[in-house]
């Protein structure tokens, strides 16, 4: 394996807009408004600035095509400046490229900064581009929601569980991810949520019923990144650090010529484990101290507890309920909210996930605050079970 | 009067059979992949032949997941008389899945593992009368 990036890439600033409606905002002033807190954090000038990765992963509602509106937007110098897309995954990707190339010695200084705004599209939920067969008509029947509900019959079906205990587990994710984002000041779902109004409510696609699925929001978020010799020129002596950032795409097997099981996330299993290897982490059940995962739907982060090897197999649905992924459980998950909470502005989901781990790691995070923690992680997924990008990025402490 | 016109989502999707209909996918003649919709060319980039070639997938297949599709999604999907269908993950054989409505079936009858029987069902009625056609699948034996 590659030597990888664990610690040759230091965040020193890092912004995040309040999440939610913004109306008031446009994609151009929620950049601005990530990229000023991130900025004003990092103590650095704009000039120094050498180069932006922007996220944004549908170019066609506000944000418009290719990199110039972040360029504009931001007014910084004639500088490179790339737009990434990788489908929900797109937050972390633009992390990656900023990462990449101060790694390499390309960029002294980098942006990235992701930006969605998804409320004003007149419908709910994401709009839907299935591509196939020379059209985009053959096979627009699934939603995301009914994508991902199929994990559950799956999941049921493969390790004998009864669909009332899945339920109950499912309702739990969401239950302890409200919990924690009625303490987030910039999440977009603020309340804390009764169990029997999550166990009650609307069915969306069953099993999944309106509090298994995360908002829609506008937001954004940025992070600044450098070495950790000039973070420490900066005055930044111990600075937050990016210990793996690994990636895994669906290459078809899973409906082509594979043997998914149709209840896990196989992608997101593979990304874990080089991620793992990246960060030098042996036994992450040990060394992880919270993740911030992609909960697009509760049975997601369900099934995804077991591909991060966090739960065995067959028994992430127990664990959630024993409370282990609880704020205060033993590897807490969604400490600021989530998805759940903050919904999903698909282009800035990734790198909101990596702004609670810094302001975690920082000891920043207000009344969410958990003592001593080492490594964050944090866990993207695009598309659909079936066929997606899984992104695992872990941050730490340089010393 | 003669027969209502009639046509699929999509050419290339459906082919109706004197059995039935069946599904057209392509399999490739180098590395025997079979894919759904039909590809061009064989992506296997261990396959030296790349000469896929339209095949009909079984008519049948084993449910391998399903969930209830509750709200209707956003256009470019069309559907009249819209209810919350019924959407599932069909295990088609040679690691091939496809994903379809089902029909023909109640919720509480659905049971992972049962077999479905390829049917086509109208979706839409277009602008100009032609009934827009889809594939579904329903419990085997109660196909009409």
């Amino acid at each position: 394996m590659a030597s990888g990036i664990k610690d040759k890439v230091a965040i020193i600033g890092m912004g995040c807009t309040r999440f939610g409606e913004r109306w008031e905002a446009s994609a151009e002033d929620l950049m601005v408004e990530a990229f000023s807190e991130a900025l004003a954090d990092a103590g650095v000038e704009r000039e120094q600035i050498d180069a932006i990765w922007v996220g944004n992963a549908l170019d066609d509602i506000n944000v418009g095509n290719s990199s110039l509106p972040a360029a504009h937007a931001l007014r910084l110098g004639q500088i490179p400046v790339t737009r990434v897309e990788n489908m929900c995954a797109t937050g972390t990707e633009a992390l990656r490229g900023a990462t990449y190339a101060v790694a390499a010695g390309a960029a002294d200084i980098a942006l990235a900064i992701g930006v969605e705004k998804l409320k004003d599209t007149g419908y709910g939920g994401l709009p839907l581009k299935t591509k196939g067969l020379l059209n985009d008509l053959w096979m627009p029947y699934g939603s995301a929601p009914g994508n991902f509900a199929q994990l559950a019959g799956a999941y049921c079906a493969k390790y004998g569980v009864d669909p009332a205990d899945l339920k109950r587990a499912m309702a739990h994710v969401s239950w302890k991810s409200h919990q924690n984002g009625a303490k987030s000041p910039k999440a977009h779902l603020r309340a804390a949520i009764d169990m029997d109004k999550i166990l009650n409510a609307p069915l969306i696609a069953d099993p999944l019923g309106l509090f298994d699925c995360c908002g829609v929001s506008d937001g954004a978020a940025a992070a600044i990144v450098t070495t950790p010799e000039i973070a420490r020129e900066l005055g930044i002596g111990n600075p937050v650090t990016i210990k793996a950032i690994q990636l895994a795409g669906s290459n078809g097997s899973e409906m082509q010529f594979g043997e998914w099981d149709g209840a896990s996330l196989i992608n997101t299993q593979i990304a874990a484990r080089r991620a793992y290897a990246e960060a030098g982490i042996s036994d992450p059940r040990a060394d992880l101290f919270m993740t911030e995962v992609h909960d697009c739907f509760s049975v997601t982060e369900l099934a995804v507890m077991e591909d991060l090897g966090l739960s065995d197999p067959g028994r992430a649905p127990m664990d959630i309920l024993d409370g282990r992924y609880d704020a205060d459980g033993a590897i807490p998950c969604q400490l600021d909210g989530g998805l759940k909470c903050f919904g999903h502005p698909v282009g800035a989901s990734g790198l909101r996930m990596a702004y609670e781990v810094y302001n975690q790691l920082l000891e920043r995070a207000g009344e969410r605050q958990r003592a001593n923690v080492k490594f964050g992680l944090t866990h993207n997924l695009g598309g659909a079970p079936y066929n997606n990008i899984a992104a695992v990025s872990i941050l730490g402490r340089k010393d | 009067m003669g027969k209502a016109a009639e046509r699929f989502v999509v050419e290339g999707l459906v082919e109706q059979t004197p059995a039935g209909p069946r599904l057209i996918g392509s399999r490739c003649r180098g590395c025997g992949t079979t894919y759904f919709p039909q590809k061009a060319s064989c992506p296997n980039p261990a396959c030296t032949d790349k000469a896929p070639v339209a095949a009909l997938l079984p008519d049948q297949g084993t449910l391998y997941s399903y969930t209830v599709q509750r709200y209707q999604p956003p256009p470019l999907f069309r559907m009249d008389g819209w209810e919350p269908y019924l959407l599932g993950l069909v295990d088609m054989g040679d690691g091939l899945q496809v994903m379809g409505m089902l029909t023909g079936v109640k919720e509480q009858e659905v049971r992972i593992g049962m077999t479905l029987q390829l049917v086509t069902e109208p979706l839409y009625c277009d602008d100009d009368g032609t009934a827009v056609l889809t594939y579904k699948f329903t419990p085997a034996g109660t196909a009409l």
